[in-house]
């Protein structure tokens, strides 16, 4: 097979990206503007689109290191899409300065005498310098990743991809470090009584999946725009990445009812406040979607190996799990706000849809300034030779 | 076909002339074939036309019989047969089922791995008529070899004693079962 750089042309080179990531910034200030009246409820919902995005970034960022870490070689066709995710990094950290402005709102832990003796840890100085250095931290790699592979497109030295696999287990260990301290203090701080040590696997397997689900989703539809990309990303990339998804979907599930099961059995007033309004008060009735939609429908139908060597229903087991982890998201974060409830209206989709819009728009956009494959990548033959029956 | 014939086993030097072997007697029309070779060959498996395995329904089907039998053990001997407050909570919890529900569906599913895996190959076995083959002891360390069985309908040893040397096939034999 010919090895070239694709890229994408005519009207996805780049009016593609710019339009959504206008379409959607119109969505969201738009949204702003008529919820004037509701300010908690915008920015609620603003930080659930937010802690999505960040998940999509982060898992990509993950996703990336891993593979150069453990010199996969099978993802190699498709990573350039985790690349381009995991650089949007940056754009998050834009999502996130407004909500440092609207902490108030958000956290009530900034109020006087509501953090008491979490005070050294829960203040609006130190908070918002964490933040800082998780992003730089953040970045950092990503960019370093992203820029290297870049690299290796142009003088097609092999030696670049050792270089990142000898940095991977650093990059590995603080993101380790900041991706649990950023879901304890942008998650976990909104009930800020409660505490929960299974949380941090619950954001790490929660952000692996919604990134790797998106890249398959992403992946079906490069196939779909460009016919050199269709050659080269066939079923075996699909089953293989099915087969990842799949055991991050059980670590996921895992995390979600041992920290639960944990809180049931102990009965501790401390700990149930955060399930109350989840499970039995007024949000009980999304633990059915989470519990189906996310768990047990993907884990029978991505059991069988049709269906993950089928282009079309694993992409749209992926779309499903996609949509319920951003409920996931929704009833982790809003009830600790709203734990009477909170009449879910057109607010939500047009914060989440438009901030994913913008999102995926400035993916588009950098994805066509660059080849869409990583066509040097020294390890790019034996990934489009993969053959799932080898082992 | 011959009741007491087994059927014909042919010797090969590598796993590519026996992957090519497998398939021009497959292209050939012969559906009973099977081959023995020392490691798993690449392409071996499509070459021979060999489907999806149904150890994956047995499973399927033995774990989650296993996870509903636990489950149901539990109900009925702490919530049913003889109520029992644990810890204040409900006689009927779910939640505390689950843990053990989970392990008994995974040891379910292995012990039905290991022994549907062994059943599906017919082991343990102490003798096949492939033993009986002059050079058969060399399919654990550097033989390829293929065999077509006496029960295919198009069973004919002079007609398949040329075809496999034609692929390169050595030690030709016909063997009693």
């Amino acid at each position: 097979m010919k090895v070239a750089p694709i890229y994408l042309t005519g009207f996805f080179k780049s009016t593609f990206g710019i339009l959504l990531f206008v379409i959607g910034l119109l969505s969201v200030s738009g949204a702003y503007i008529a919820a004037a009246s509701e300010p908690r409820h915008f920015w609620m919902t603003y930080l659930v689109a937010f802690i999505f995005c960040l998940t999509l970034s982060l898992g990509s960022l993950f996703f990336v290191m891993v593979h150069y870490l453990s010199r996969a070689a099978w993802g190699v066709v498709f990573r350039r899409i985790s690349e381009n995710l995991m650089i949007l990094i940056p754009l998050v950290g834009l999502f996130f300065i407004p909500i440092i402005a609207a902490m108030p709102e958000i956290f009530f832990w900034t109020h006087p005498g509501e953090a008491m003796r979490k005070l050294l840890y829960l203040n609006t100085p130190f908070f918002v310098c964490r933040a800082v250095f998780y992003f730089a931290i953040w970045t950092g790699f990503s960019v370093y990743y992203y820029r290297v592979s870049i690299n290796q497109d142009k003088t097609g030295e092999t030696g670049l991809a050792v270089k990142l696999a000898r940095i991977a287990p650093v990059g590995i260990l603080l993101y380790a470090l900041t991706q649990t301290f950023a879901g304890i203090d942008w998650v976990m701080s909104l009930s800020h009584a409660w505490f929960s040590t299974m949380f941090p696997v619950e954001v790490f397997s929660a952000s692996v999946i919604s990134a790797l689900c998106l890249a398959m989703v992403l992946m079906t539809f490069l196939r779909k725009i460009s016919p050199m990309f269709r050659q080269w990303a066939n079923l075996e990339h699909y089953h293989a990445l099915a087969k990842l998804i799949y055991g991050f979907n059980l670590l996921w599930a895992l995390a979600v009812f041992t920290q639960y099961f944990v809180t049931w059995y102990a009965n501790l007033p401390e700990e149930t406040l955060f399930y109350i309004p989840r499970t039995v008060g007024a949000w009980h009735s999304w633990v059915p979607i989470l519990v189906f939609g996310h768990f047990f429908i993907p884990f029978f139908l991505w059991m069988s190996r049709h269906v993950k060597r089928n282009i079309i229903a694993s992409t749209l087991v992926a779309l499903l799990m996609l949509g319920v982890q951003y409920l996931h998201w929704y009833w982790m974060i809003v009830p600790s706000v709203f734990p009477e409830g909170l009449k879910v209206g057109l607010l939500d989709p047009s914060v989440g849809a438009g901030m994913m819009a913008m999102f995926l728009g400035a993916f588009f956009w950098l994805l066509g300034r660059r080849s869409i494959v990583a066509y040097r990548d020294p390890w790019l033959a034996e990934s489009l030779s993969l053959d799932n029956s080898v082992h | 076909m011959n009741a007491t014939i087994f059927g014909i086993l042919a010797q090969f030097d590598s796993p590519a002339q026996l992957v090519k072997a497998a398939k021009a007697v497959r292209e050939a029309g012969y559906v009973k074939v099977d081959a023995y070779s020392p490691y798993p060959v690449h392409g071996l498996d499509k070459a021979l036309g060999i489907g999806d395995s149904r150890l994956g329904w047995i499973v399927l089907i033995v774990s989650l019989a296993g996870a509903a039998g636990a489950f149901w053990l539990q109900v009925w001997t702490t919530s049913i047969d003889y109520p029992f407050t644990i810890g204040g909570k409900p006689y009927f919890s779910w939640e505390i089922f689950i843990p053990v529900t989970i392990i008994l569906m995974i040891i379910a599913a292995t012990f039905a791995i290991f022994l549907g895996m062994l059943a599906l190959n017919r082991l343990p076995m102490y003798y096949h008529p492939v033993f009986s083959h002059s050079q058969f002891h060399k399919a654990t360390s550097d033989g390829f070899f293929l065999s077509v069985t006496s029960d295919d309908a198009r069973y004919d040893a002079a007609v398949l004693k040329s075809l496999l040397e034609q692929n390169g096939g050595q030690n030709v034999e016909e063997l009693e079962k």
